[in-house]
């Protein structure tokens, strides 16, 4: 999607991740987890595709099996546990509520991947510039914490610790590796914070030198999306969810609502396409 | 025109007890290739942070400093400190993008800082997948993309190896010639620059010892372990350079040929490796493409060859923190979970051994997790000299210090092989020579060592056998007088001053025996 302006791929990313967030209905969280795994087998493939279906289905599949064992709600008794009713509907409540929250986490991993840290920056920085470097240095720093986390666990393996197997000490060692870990990015910050003043970082306002203009094809999409986003609100106050409890019932304005939110899966799924199709057919082969 | 002016200095932390610059009197001129030499902890660095008022430590500050040219540029000792975004372009245009200046303007600088540097097909990487090398080059670009007039570099070279060390400072003597810009540069090996700087400065505990130009600098006592091989080599005279020390021996009559020493013969096999082969992923490079190799009781092996070749995955492997897919490891003929043979590794980052905020602590806890007496703490921290530094944090150490508590923490877990990833990194000559003298002391208790390093000198000076790893491979595993007497463009300066000239030489104590004159030793 690097045709488009980062602005019009965030709108997009919101736009599915409000809905996915804030409607509960059964069928338009389907359409969103379907439409962000679409998204994601055109953009990375289909070894990230496979991954991250395996995944949501393990959530839903966790969200569905467990939902029944806190909730007893619902008409359709499967059976009892602990001469509690374990009940179709709660456990179809469970199953939207893993569709959603994988719904969500592919729209998540899809932003991350759509817009890199410099655009990030560039959004977020016309708004407040300390909390946009702050989310960028923090998004970047994770990995940073990981790999330091692997390196001191390894480091010590290597010098002799981490060869006894009982969960104390293994506990121990690795809240002290933990420890050491949270030393060294006290350490990092101080050091980034200096070469932050050293480049002149606070003595004037920062400029974004790489950003670009909205085109008319991109304030086109984000007005769409907005409108798609606002709909799927109104679907949703006019009866747009489903109502697990005492059965299950379609919302009267169920349909609608997923139709919007496949409305707003179709611009990144028609870009990634069109792209991967140029991809394939255009370039030159070597 | 000068660009420093330093009057009567002294500076002195918080947190110490006695000042760690004293009375400093210099100057540099505009233009000027300037090394700042000295042992680790001699205040190089807090010399250098104090030159640009942005980074200066917190401490006490007296006496008198000038800078007269407004923009200074500062690379820290580790690219990866000074570093505050994920990729190459956002490094880049993080300095013009906070100096108020135009969008257009930002974008002229980093393009014409990325032309000028080449490091066009680096810019969408992220920076942790660049090689050492290419962590310095982006650093420095970071640095001149706001076109410095001084340029202060702490320690450039000291996790390069030998052949990018060369063309980073090839690069930055280029900025000094081609841009004009004052560089003042830290650093402990004269291996580099110091035949072209203008001036030496040498620091010593916080005072000025010395500040000559480089051929004057060569005859000073204080500086004898710091100076290039070809100084050390002539008694009298003032080679700098591998050039100029070939011409000073053709000039001067010669023995054709030293004798080569005898290799100690070594039994015990203690460590084999057998054709090991380890990738990342199914589908990558073989890290290791069948590579054997035999180390025996007693034996120092040094596996020397250029950054991101291998060497640290290597001992990873050894030490079993890698499994490899092919081949196997042995530890006294048995696999490492049978056998009673022990190894320990030092990784080359050694502050990633330190979990506890102090030395001593660390130690204790170390020992208390392997079941050991505690006693056995401050027994390491005295047998290897540094009771003194027991309450320090590990954060606060200097190089060779850290590298020696380092040391010590590793060994409390009674290794019969020691594992070392780059032991002299950042290491001045003269803590160089003692954690190597520490080694061969090791060696003689019965140990066995491997090091991997890129510092062929130490390779050369404490070894007893060297090999060279390249594609994956153990190219050449022999005793260390035949290794370096054959060796050609991958070797010591000394080797490379006496190639077809005389014969086995390969350390300043051969060339000057060579000479028929007194050796070091």
């Amino acid at each position: 999607m690097r045709t488009l302006h980062p602005l019009t791929r965030l709108a997009a990313v919101t736009a599915l991740l409000l809905i996915l967030m804030f409607c509960r209905s059964l069928t338009a969280a389907a359409a969103g987890l379907l439409g962000g795994l679409l998204c994601l087998l055109l953009h990375s493939g289909v070894r990230s595709f496979a991954k991250a279906l395996g995944g949501c289905l393990c959530l839903a599949a966790v969200t569905a099996i467990t939902d029944p064992l806190v909730s007893h709600r619902g008409m359709t008794v499967l059976l009892f546990v602990n001469s509690r009713a374990y009940t179709l509907e709660s456990m179809l409540y469970g199953l939207q509520l893993g569709l959603s929250l994988g719904g969500v986490t592919i729209w998540l991993t899809l932003a991350r991947r759509l817009l890199n840290d410099r655009e990030l920056l560039s959004l977020f920085g016309r708004i407040s510039p300390k909390l946009a470097l702050t989310v960028s240095m923090t998004l970047g720093f994770i990995p940073r914490l990981i790999k330091k986390q692997r390196r001191i666990h390894e480091a010590q393996r290597g010098a002799g610790l981490f060869a006894d197997n009982s969960p104390t000490t293994l506990m121990q060692e690795h809240s002290a590796v933990f420890g050491a870990c949270i030393a060294w990015s006290a350490e990092a910050a101080a050091d980034a914070a200096r070469s932050m003043n050293g480049r002149g970082y606070g003595k004037h306002p920062s400029v974004r030198s790489d950003s670009r203009p909205l085109a008319r094809r991109d304030m086109l999409l984000i007005l769409a999306e907005l409108c798609i986003t606002a709909a799927a609100m109104v679907f949703t106050v006019l009866g747009g969810s489903t109502q697990f409890y005492p059965t299950l019932t379609f919302g009267r304005s169920e349909p609608h609502l997923t139709a919007a939110c496949v409305c707003a899966c179709l611009p990144p799924v028609i870009t990634l396409a069109k792209e991967t199709l140029q991809w394939k057919l255009y370039t030159s082969k070597h | 025109m000068e660009a420093v002016h330093i009057k009567a200095l002294n500076f002195c932390y918080n947190s110490a007890s006695s000042p760690a610059l004293t009375d400093i009197t210099l100057s540099v001129g505009a233009g000027e290739l300037v090394m700042l030499m000295g042992s680790s902890g001699s205040g190089k660095t807090t010399l250098l942070r104090l030159m640009k008022s942005e980074t200066s430590p917190l401490g006490r500050l007296s006496g008198e400093m000038e800078i007269s040219q407004p923009r200074v540029g500062y690379l820290p000792q580790h690219p990866e400190d000074g570093f505050v975004s994920d990729t190459v372009r956002s490094e880049i245009l993080f300095a013009p993008e906070n100096a108020d200046i135009s969008p257009a303007e930002v974008r002229r600088l980093a393009a014409e800082t990325i032309s000028r540097f080449g490091i066009g097909r680096l810019l969408s990487r992220p920076l942790s997948s660049l090689s050492g090398g290419e962590k310095q080059l982006v650093s420095l670009c970071s640095v001149m993309v706001m076109q410095p007039e001084i340029l202060l570099l702490d320690e450039p070279f000291s996790r390069l190896d030998p052949v990018t060390a060369e063309s980073f400072a090839s690069l930055i003597l280029r900025v000094n010639r081609e841009f004009g810009t004052t560089i003042i540069i830290a650093e402990h090996s004269s291996d580099y620059l110091f035949a072209d700087c203008d001036r030496v400065l040498f620091l010593e505990n916080g005072r000025l010892a010395a500040d000559l130009a480089p051929r004057s600098a060569a005859g000073h006592p204080a500086l004898h372990d710091y100076l290039p091989a070809a100084a050390r080599c002539f008694s009298g005279h003032t080679p700098l350079t591998v050039r100029e020390g070939r011409e000073m021996l053709n000039a001067l009559p010669h023995a054709k040929e030293v004798p080569l020493e005898k290799s100690p013969v070594f039994e015990d096999v203690l460590l084999t490796a057998d054709d090991l082969r380890f990738s990342f992923s199914r589908s990558g490079e073989d890290i290791l493409d069948g590579t054997s190799l035999t180390l025996h009781k007693g034996e120092m092996l040094s596996v020397t060859g250029a950054n991101g070749c291998g060497k640290t995955t290597l001992l990873r492997v050894l030490a079993g923190l890698l499994r490899p897919y092919s081949g196997r490891v042995l530890y006294g003929g048995k696999p490492l979970k049978k056998s009673a043979v022990k190894a320990a590794m030092l990784p080359q980052e050694v502050t990633d051994l330190f979990l506890q905020p102090t030395v001593i602590e660390d130690y204790r806890y170390a020992l208390k997790a392997m079941g050991k007496p505690e006693s056995a703490a401050a027994v390491m921290l005295e047998k290897l000299g540094c009771s003194h530094l027991a309450d320090m944090h590990p954060y606060d150490l200097s190089g060779g210090e850290a590298q020696l508590c380092g040391l010590g923490r590793v060994l409390l877990c009674d290794p019969q092989i020691l594992l070392l990833d780059e032991p002299t990194k950042g290491l001045d000559p003269v803590s160089s020579a003692k954690t190597g003298r520490l080694l061969r002391t090791f060696c003689d208790e019965g140990m066995a060592v491997l090091t991997v390093t890129h510092d062929l000198d130490f390779a050369a000076e404490f070894s007893h056998t060297c090999a060279l790893f390249c594609g994956g491979r153990i190219e050449s595993l022999m005793p260390t007088p035949e290794f370096f007497a054959a060796s050609g463009f991958y070797s010591t300066a000394v080797r490379r001053i006496a190639r077809d000239m005389v014969k086995n030489a390969f350390l300043p104590k051969h060339l000057q025996a060579a000479l028929g004159g007194e050796t070091d030793d």
